[in-house]
Order: structure tokens, then C-alpha cells, then sequence
């Protein structure tokens, strides 16, 4: 977003004053994110049985804003200013709490496809660092130096 | 601590079910350095405080076990990291 304005003498101009009151607004409201309501879901009442959905989130945000001021009163001066901003909130299941006739129990949750890409790049990575101390062309360059170590 | 590092916990209002009073915790930890136009939350729950009808406490402490998985992964990549620089310096 951006927008142009011809500066007029003796008048200030606040868009700058304004997108900065803009974005600590924002952020202040982003920040207030931070509550246990985050964490855990609507409580799902069936029957006998409670249950509540827990997550793990995590959140993240930030922006820019620039403002410039160019030429003098008889050029007619400009200024311009423009902003931009950016978030994303990732979200996880953690647990699953039940409460029933039963008792209380926290079933716990386990991304399989998290852990699976996890497990592939972490092989991937362990494989690829020994492989690299199995490498016969430097085992080759070492008999060709003498190092026999 | 850092003033722009915010870590607190928070509980819900507590949930009455089968005579028994719920109340859950979270955590969350909040980065806002002054001056900076950026921001970080992360939330994630902590623990669950049950109240029997009897007045008995229980805590349940909510384990995270893919969290766990992947620091045990990463562990692994470090240790291996660690192991075949060892052995190329040598």
C-alpha cells in the first residue's frame, strides 16, 4: 500500500505517525494471542464423556513501513510512504484430555507425519555424513598423498 | 530475563463435570523487542489440575511426545555431526 501527496507548506503530514500507531496496535493485539484459550479447544461434551482438544501454536508477525520526502515548495515537494506486514500461526494437537465416569486421562498425540519427515531427514543427513567417511575417491587421494593413517 | 521475553502461565475457568472440577494450564512465551516491529508467540498446554468431589487434587502433567521424537532426532544429527568430524580430524 502506498499513497502520494503533495506537501503543502507549513502542514505536516502524519501518515507515518499514524501506520507506526497502526502497527504497535497491531502487534499489541497479536500479542494478547498469549492466553490458554489458545492452547486448549472447546470443551465436546458427550454423554458421560468431556473431552478436551489441546495444541500446541505458535505464532509469528512482523512489518515494515518507510516514508520519504523529496523536492522543495517551488517544485511542489512530494512524499510518499508505504507498508507492509506478514504472519503465520502454525498449530499442532498435543493431547487429548478425557474425563469420564472412569476417571480423568490425557491421551497424548503423535504427529506421524511430523515425525516421519523428521526420521527421513535425519537419516537422509546421518547417511550422507558417514557416507562421506566411506568416500573411496578421498580414501584414493589419501594412498596417492602417502597418508596412510 | 529479558523485559521483551514474556513467559507466563495461564489456567482456564474451571470446567464442572461428573462432580469433579477441571482446570487447565498453558504456557505461553512471548518475544516483543521494543523498537522492532515484529512479534513471537508460543503457546502450549502444561498440565491439567483435576478436583475430585472429595476434594482430592490431581495433577496430570500433558506430555508432548512428538516434541520429544523430534529433539531426540535432532540429538542424533548433532551426535553424528559430532562423531564423523571427530573421525576426519583423526
Amino acid at each position: 500500500m502506498s499513497e502520494q501527496k503533495a506537501v503543502e507548506p507549513g502542514k505536516e503530514t502524519t501518515t507515518g505517525e499514524e501506520a507506526v500507531d497502526l502497527i504497535e496496535s497491531t502487534l499489541d493485539t497479536f500479542l494478547s494471542t498469549a492466553n490458554v484459550y489458545a492452547a486448549y479447544g472447546e470443551p465436546i461434551e458427550k454423554g458421560d464423556t468431556l473431552i478436551i482438544p489441546s495444541a500446541e501454536v505458535f505464532s509469528v508477525m512482523g512489518f515494515g513501513v518507510g516514508m520519504g520526502y523529496g523536492g522543495n515548495d517551488e517544485e511542489g515537494g512530494g512524499a510518499g510512504s508505504g507498508g507492509g506486514g506478514g504472519g503465520r500461526a502454525f498449530s499442532r494437537p498435543v493431547a487429548v484430555i478425557v474425563a469420564s465416569p472412569d476417571g480423568v486421562r490425557v491421551d497424548p498425540v503423535v504427529d506421524v507425519t511430523k515425525v516421519a519427515l523428521a526420521a527421513l531427514t535425519a537419516g537422509a543427513f546421518m547417511t550422507g555424513m558417514f557416507l562421506r567417511l566411506l568416500n573411496p575417491k578421498k580414501a584414493l587421494k589419501d594412498m596417492q598423498e602417502g597418508n596412510f593413517d | 530475563m529479558p523485559d521483551f521475553v514474556r513467559i507466563e502461565t495461564h489456567s482456564t475457568h474451571p470446567i464442572n463435570h461428573q462432580g469433579r472440577r477441571l482446570v487447565a494450564f498453558a504456557q505461553s512465551v512471548s518475544l516483543q523487542i521494543p523498537g522492532l516491529p515484529f512479534g513471537l508467540v508460543w503457546n502450549r498446554p502444561v498440565s491439567l489440575l483435576v478436583v475430585d468431589s472429595d476434594g482430592q487434587e490431581q495433577i496430570f502433567p500433558i506430555k508432548d511426545p512428538t516434541r520429544l521424537i523430534i529433539l531426540g532426532l535432532a540429538c542424533g544429527i548433532l551426535f553424528t555431526w559430532l562423531i564423523t568430524r571427530k573421525i576426519n580430524r583423526s
